[in-house]
């Protein structure tokens, strides 16, 4: 069996003359919640629309559970939120879950109350969905797309109009899901706050095409909060470093060098200064994914 | 999943029974015309049954043309405009027996109120002729011969035009269009039942339009049903 339960390679779409996907290669172990983060126009929501079979890639190979392209198994196995929270709007929630229930074939009634009651809907059920507000639809959505256990969960923007308490529960439930029935998640999202909190694994899409996998452990090792100096000596000021106990620090392009180890900028200061060094720039830089993401952007997929 | 739970699966999603009401008021707005009709017509008495019959089964069948476009906008279209489409798509079952499903629960509908319709207007033209004279003759059994070949060749008819308006309705994805393709259909049907009375001509006929609407059909979806939004530009 696969590490990866989603395997893509040279996967590429056009619509009439626009590029939306170019040889974008994709792996999303098992498992795994899956980040998908990238700028408006990217390419997120084709891929993901690909992935649940709206839309035909016009070359590449797609590897699902296994199976090559999209098949009915795979289908069967997949909850997903693709674009907007669309529903039945004349029918009421409840009635959209059983709908859904009925076209999966899963017939467990005590699971669509076990939803709504998850999903924070179990007093609003009886309601047409015309009536719901934008975050109940989107909670609706989240209760439609985990109904059946799905082994995979593609979600587009699934916190999308949430308050924040409602992000946080989605993200409390999400990982639930992903720990105690193993599903992997495949997510996208705008909010790089909420990602770093909830993903595990990073696939930034740029220039439609995904430019960088890694872990979120690897991503963090890479984009640790440090201390930056910029100075005129930078062998003086690396044996000054490690005479003052500092190991953990890179030497960067124009004469500047990073310090992750936690340490008092004012004593490092104290220390290049009174030992020669012109000290130009002192600066903490605390790290967010945010500024990863742009980083990696700028340099074309690199770091 | 078996077809007959999916065209149910279609009839919870538009909450079929309000639809199916429709029929009435449909039927006594028919009723009404019928009597108009035949009164504005045949004022003279000189009109025969034959005459009558043919007159009034096509008048049903036109009050049910715009219940089949009805139906079909909220059957398809309404599945388009409102994405819900997208939905439908993520299952595992194939897109053809959804729209399959989709026209035989439109077929079945209209072509059962549509019969309903032909018969309570017949048996209102009998009872009206009886009371009030209306009509040049009296009811013979080639007449109930007549109503019934008409009463058919209406029912091929109307189930081409499901089939005609639900390729436009895949193509177009619009409810005006979907009217538009429906009026287009009706003025075919008048022209062929306005200067046909052969009934084997008729049948030939409107056999010609139902595998032609069938053709229509099939390239309408191959070509456009997997396209989720109307064409903008």
């Amino acid at each position: 069996m696969s590490a990866y339960i989603i395997e893509g390679k040279n996967i590429s779409k056009s619509f009439d003359s626009t590029v939306a996907l170019k040889d974008l290669d994709i792996h999303v172990p098992r498992g795994s919640i899956y980040g998908l983060i990238g700028l408006n126009g990217a390419g997120k929501s084709t891929l993901m629309k690909i992935l649940v079979g709206l839309e035909a890639m016009d070359s590449g190979s797609l590897c699902i559970f296994g199976r090559s392209g999209i098949t009915s198994e795979g289908l069967e196995s997949t909850g997903s939120i693709i674009e907007y929270p669309y529903f039945y709007e004349r029918l009421t929630g409840l009635e959209n879950l059983q709908l859904h229930a009925s076209y999966m074939g899963f017939h467990d009634k005590n699971r669509i109350a076990e939803v709504l009651e998850q999903t924070g809907l179990a007093g609003s059920s009886d309601r047409k969905v015309m009536t719901y507000s934008l975050g109940m639809r989107q909670r609706l959505a989240i209760a439609r797309a985990i109904l059946t256990y799905p082994g995979l969960l593609i979600l587009d923007e699934p916190t999308n109009a949430l308050d924040p308490e409602g992000i946080k529960d989605m993200r409390t439930m999400f990982k639930d899901i992903n720990r105690n029935y193993g599903t992997t998640i495949i997510i996208s999202s705008h909010i790089l706050s909420e990602m770093e909190h909830l993903a595990d694994w990073i696939g930034i899409i740029d220039q439609h095409r995904i430019v960088q996998e890694k872990t979120m452990d690897e991503v963090k090792k890479n984009n640790r909060s440090h201390l930056t100096i910029c100075i005129d000596d930078v062998k003086k000021s690396c044996v000054i470093l490690e005479h003052i106990g500092i190991k953990d620090f890179a030497v960067q392009e124009n004469n500047s060098i990073r310090i992750y180890q936690d340490t008092d900028p004012s004593i490092v200061a104290k220390e290049l200064v009174s030992g020669g060094v012109s000290l130009y720039e002192l600066f903490q830089d605390n790290r967010t994914l945010e500024d990863y993401f742009f980083e990696v952007l700028q340099n074309g997929g690199g770091i | 999943m078996k077809m007959s739970s999916l065209v149910c699966l279609e009839a919870r999603k538009v909450k079929i029974h309000k639809l199916i009401l429709l029929a009435f008021p449909i039927t006594i707005a028919l009723l009404f015309s019928t009597f108009v009709s035949i009164f504005g017509v045949n004022q003279d008495h000189a009109s025969s049954f034959a005459a009558i019959i043919k007159m009034m089964t096509s008048t049903v069948w036109d009050f049910y043309l715009f219940y089949i476009a009805y139906l079909i906008n909220k059957i398809i279209v309404e599945e388009y405009v409102d994405h819900t489409i997208m939905i439908l798509f993520t299952y595992s079952i194939k897109r053809t027996r959804f729209f399959l499903a989709k026209i035989l629960l439109t077929s079945v509908i209209s072509l059962s109120c549509q019969i309903l319709s032909q018969v309570v207007c017949f048996a209102f033209v009998v009872v009206a002729d009886d009371r009030f004279s209306l009509v040049n003759g009296v009811l013979t059994k080639s007449n109930c011969n007549e109503f019934l070949q008409y009463a058919m060749i209406d029912l091929l008819a109307a189930d081409a035009a499901v089939l005609f308006i639900s390729a436009a309705a895949i193509m177009k994805k619009s409810v005006s269009s979907v009217f538009l393709y429906g009026i287009g259909f009706l003025f075919v049907y008048q022209v062929i039942i306005s200067q046909i009375n052969s009934f084997p001509v008729l049948w030939i006929c409107y056999g010609s339009l139902l595998i032609a609407s069938i053709l229509f059909y099939i390239f309408s979806s191959r070509r456009w049903m997997n396209k989720l939004t109307t064409e903008t530009r």
